[in-house]
Formats: C-alpha cells, sequence, structure tokens
C-alpha cells in the first residue's frame, strides 16, 4: 500500500550572513505515515516539525532526499489532496467564515454551486454554522481555529495536516478539536499531527515521530514506545483502606510488589468537567 | 485562470477596506472640484485646459501613491499575516498569487480612475456650460470620449507602476523598503522623462539605465486627447507598452516569487 507521506533522508540547510553558513534545520529525517492514521510529529521548538510540514506543502524547497505524497513527489496536484491548518491561523478578517471557507474551497478547484455546500458542511462539522456569517474580526481564537480547520476540510482532502490545532485553545476548545480529528479519522482520512500538547497526541495518534535538531530521535505505534515491560496497572473500584491493606498482602503473598496511590483527575479533566458541564 | 480571478477579487475586496487609498481618492476629488475656485481669471478655453490639467495631475500624483502603497501593503499584509501560507498550501501557483495581487489593485485603481475621470469630466462641463451660457463667445466643447482614451490609458499607466511595485514586493521583506525603493523608481521614471522633456542629452550610461525604468513620455501624448481627435496609433502605442511592462514585471516578480519559500 502507498504511504500516505513518505520522507526518506530528508535534508533542509538554510544558508545565513554575507558567506552563506549553512545550518541545518532538517539532518535527514524518514518517516512513513500510512493511510488513514494519525500519525504525530511532535518534538521541542526548532525540531524541524514546521520545516517538514511546510517542504510537504511546497513552501520551502528540500536541500536534499525524497519525500512524496500518496506516492507522488510534491507539486500543485498532490496539493488538491491535503489540507492545511496552520499553527495560529490569521485569516482575512473582512470576510465572513462562510466566505473565507467558500473562497478556499473554490482555490482547490471546486465549483461556486459546490463550493457553497461544501463551506456550509465544513462550518458545520467545525460547529460554526451559527457563526457562518459573521465576520472573521468578531471571532474568538477559539472560533477562527475552528475555522481553520473548516477550511482545511472543506475540499474533502484525503490528507489533513494540523500544525499545533489546539494552539490557544481552552480545555473544552482542546477537546472538541480532538473530537473532531477523531471524526477526521472515522472518515478514513490520514491525519499528520504537530502538536506540543503530549496528552493530545497520545490519546489521538497511533504512531508518532519524535524529531530533535532536525533528526528523528524516535519513530513507532504509542505502545512499542510507552509500554514500560514487566509493569501492570490495576485499577480498583474502592478506596477503603482495609480491602486495600488486603489486596496488597495477596499480591505480597504471591511474590508481587503492589503500591497504592489514591486516583485523581489531572485538573485538565477536572476543569473540563467543571467548565465542559456548564457549558 | 480561476486562482487569479478569485484572488484578484479577494485583494479589491482588501483594498476597499483600506483606508489610504480612500483618502487619497477622496482627497483627488476635492481638489479637482475645487479647480474652478483655483482660477479667478476668464480665460475662456485656456480655463478648460487648466480644469484638465488639475484632474490630469490629480489622476498621477494621487494615482501613483495609491498604486505604490495599496500593492505594498496588499503584499506585505499577506506575508506579516501569514495568510500567504494558507493561501500557498493550495493548488495555487507563485503566477497566480503574483498575477492575481496586480489585477485586484488594477481593479482597485480602475474604481480610483473612474472616480477622477468622472470629476474631471463633470467639472469640464459645468465651465463649459458656465461660459456658453452667458452667450458672448462660445467655445468648443471638450472631447469627452478622447477624455475616457486618456483615463484608459493613465490607467494602464497606473497598473504599470503597481506591476513594477509588485516586482519590488516580491523580492522585498520590508513594508517600508518596498514602499521606499517603488516611489524610488518612479522618481527617476519621471525624472528620466522631465530630462528628455527639457532636452536633455544624457549619457551613453543613463540612456541604458533608462531602458530598465518605464518610459511615461509615451503616456502623456493621450493629454492631447481631451481636446483633440484621438491620435489612434499614439493611443494603440501607449496600451501595447503598458500591457508589454505589466506582463514583464509581472513574469519577472512571478519568477522570484517562486524562489521565495516561507
Amino acid at each position: 500500500m502507498t504511504a500516505a507521506i513518505s520522507t526518506l533522508n530528508l535534508r533542509k540547510f538554510y544558508r545565513y550572513g554575507i558567506r552563506g553558513i549553512a545550518v541545518a534545520a532538517l539532518d535527514g529525517i524518514s518517516f512513513d505515515v500510512q493511510d488513514g492514521e494519525v500519525f504525530g510529529l511532535i518534538g521541542p521548538n526548532g525540531a524541524g516539525k514546521s520545516t517538514t510540514i511546510k517542504i510537504l506543502l511546497g513552501l520551502v524547497r528540500k536541500s536534499a532526499g525524497e519525500c512524496s505524497i500518496f506516492g507522488n513527489p510534491v507539486s500543485i496536484n498532490t496539493k488538491r489532496q491535503i489540507g492545511y491548518l496552520p499553527e495560529s491561523p490569521y485569516f482575512y478578517k473582512f470576510l465572513s467564515g462562510f466566505e473565507l471557507v467558500r473562497f478556499y474551497a473554490r482555490l482547490s478547484g471546486m465549483s461556486s454551486k459546490e463550493s457553497k455546500t461544501a463551506a456550509m458542511k465544513a462550518l458545520n462539522m467545525a460547529g460554526l454554522d451559527d457563526a457562518a456569517d459573521r465576520p472573521l474580526s468578531v471571532y474568538s481564537k477559539g472560533m477562527v481555529q475552528r475555522a481553520g480547520l473548516a477550511q482545511a476540510i472543506v475540499h474533502n482532502p484525503k490528507l489533513v495536516i494540523l500544525d499545533e490545532p489546539a494552539s490557544g485553545l481552552d480545555p473544552v476548545g482542546t477537546s472538541d478539536m480532538a473530537e473532531m480529528i477523531r471524526r477526521l479519522r472515522d472518515g478514513g482520512k490520514t491525519v499528520l499531527l504537530c502538536s506540543h500538547q503530549m496528552n493530545e497526541v497520545e490519546k489521538l495518534c497511533s504512531r508518532v515521530a519524535i524529531l530533535l535538531r532536525g533528526r528523528v530521535a524516535a519513530e513507532g505505534s504509542l505502545g512499542e514506545l510507552l509500554n514500560e515491560s514487566g509493569k501492570v496497572r490495576l485499577d480498583l473500584n474502592t478506596s477503603d483502606p482495609e480491602k486495600i491493606r488486603n489486596i496488597s498482602e495477596f499480591a505480597k503473598g504471591l511474590g508481587v510488589k503492589a503500591e497504592a496511590a489514591h486516583m485523581r483527575l489531572s485538573l485538565e479533566d477536572y476543569f473540563k468537567k467543571i467548565v465542559g458541564g456548564k457549558k | 485562470m480561476r486562482a487569479i480571478y478569485l484572488i484578484s477579487a479577494n485583494t479589491l475586496k482588501e483594498a476597499m477596506r483600506q483606508k489610504l487609498p480612500i483618502l487619497v481618492t477622496l482627497l483627488a476629488l476635492a481638489l479637482i472640484a475645487s479647480s474652478k475656485y483655483f482660477l479667478r481669471l476668464d480665460m475662456g478655453h485656456e480655463q478648460l485646459r487648466f480644469i484638465f490639467d488639475f484632474g490630469s495631475g490629480a489622476f498621477g500624483f494621487f494615482g501613483s501613491v495609491i498604486a505604490i502603497t495599496a500593492i505594498c501593503q496588499l503584499f506585505h499584509s499577506e506575508f506579516e499575516n501569514k495568510t500567504a501560507t494558507t493561501l500557498l498550501s493550495r493548488p495555487v501557483r507563485r503566477t497566480d498569487f503574483v498575477f492575481g495581487k496586480i489585477f485586484g489593485a488594477s481593479a482597485a485603481l480602475a474604481l480610483f480612475a473612474f472616480a477622477v475621470t468622472l470629476a474631471t469630466g463633470a467639472m469640464l462641463a459645468y465651465t463649459h456650460a458656465a461660459f456658453n451660457s452667458r452667450g458672448a463667445n462660445l467655445i468648443p466643447s471638450p472631447n469627452y470620449a478622447g477624455l475616457c482614451v486618456f483615463a484608459l490609458i493613465q490607467w494602464l499607466k497606473l497598473c504599470a507602476i503597481a506591476a513594477i511595485t509588485a516586482l519590488v514586493c516580491s523580492a522585498s521583506r520590508s513594508l517600508l523598503f518596498s514602499v521606499v525603493v517603488s516611489f524610488m523608481i518612479l522618481a527617476v521614471s519621471l525624472m528620466g522623462y522631465a530630462a528628455f522633456a527639457l532636452g536633455g542629452n544624457p549619457g551613453e550610461l543613463a540612456r541604458i539605465a533608462s531602458f530598465a525604468f518605464p518610459d511615461f513620455r509615451i503616456f502623456a501624448e493621450s493629454e492631447a486627447f481631451a481636446f483633440a481627435p484621438i491620435d489612434l496609433k499614439a493611443a494603440a502605442s501607449a496600451i501595447a507598452y503598458a500591457l508589454i511592462y505589466i506582463a514583464a514585471a509581472g513574469l519577472a516578480a512571478s519568477w522570484i516569487f517562486s524562489r521565495r519559500e516561507f
């Protein structure tokens, strides 16, 4: 099966100063994203995530190596199969949400009639159908992000590239964005997710690549990367100290070391529980 | 072609929301409307010429200001706001982007040209009617068709300035740099024009350099059309020159822009 994205020994050098000193942004990156999976591209700032995405989109030229989208080298035609949500998107503020999404639909080759229906459908999926006629200048940060997702998916692309989709969103907005990404996955789309939020990546991605200083430091499925051999977590639905002590004793009798600690919600989960319930 | 149309339509929408071009247009219209009050002497037919020169001057000066500042803003706002990144991630060629910007700015300039020409024509008609109503010496009517051809040629001149500005913007990373360099190119072109008009004898180097800058003399010939029969050959030459210049500057800008990374 052809990979949705394939990079092989991808390199990018930027030249600075009068003497043209080369600095490597990408130093031989290789990874494949399979069709239909949600793939996470993670790493610290300056690791080369955005440069990789920009090469895939034809915004930056590679210095060496290979990269392809569904088996074809990056070109105008491969861009038809890609939807892209940039980090902290800024769109034309004088357009309404509907006009913006329709504009990008038409740029992607849709007819005037098709673009109307597709724009409404995309806005509906992004939960912006009520605000479709409002200008973007009055949109909140979360609404702009949703409009960004709507423009990325309006032309029904096979591959969706999301660069920090939850950047600047509150936990509820982040959760909604995650739900939308899940729906894209369930709809058979390939998603390349670039994010600093490990929690989000862990919940959504089947495989990840960790970039560090322009190289792939680790790559694989979450199971391969995160499972600690020889350890299993056992969740108990009780907080009774007597019962916990008995279970610990029982485990000790079997030669198994058991440690008990109260389970608690993360602050993010608690916030979502409180705020999400009130929304 | 669809991408060029969509980008130019969007650029026109954005240009219509910029304050500076609207302010400059209003200033030009106010100047033309007040032209009658600048001249208290009754100069007969020459008064019409004075009003036309006022309109023509406003057209050239304010039009050039709009052509340079508007396209610089329209280009650089795409880079600074990173909207160009989203736009170019679509199946859009760099050439589509550059020509979309030039045509969008040209459409905004067409609205300016229409407003200024209408105001100049109205002032000419009003002054002409006022003279003739006195009944003494009837003066000939201006050539309104000639005025329209003049406006078309001057508009194309502004489009050529916009295309040259786009060429500067495609290579520049700073709005200020683009505006300053574009005005410098305009100044050099105008000075070259003035030097030739004054019968100057430029040196060989200046003559070679003058080929790199647009020759505005060819557009000035159309000023005669408002009071004389239209010289079709001169009009066709000016139109062809402008179109070739726009195409050449646009293609050069596209080539430079295609090498740009985001």
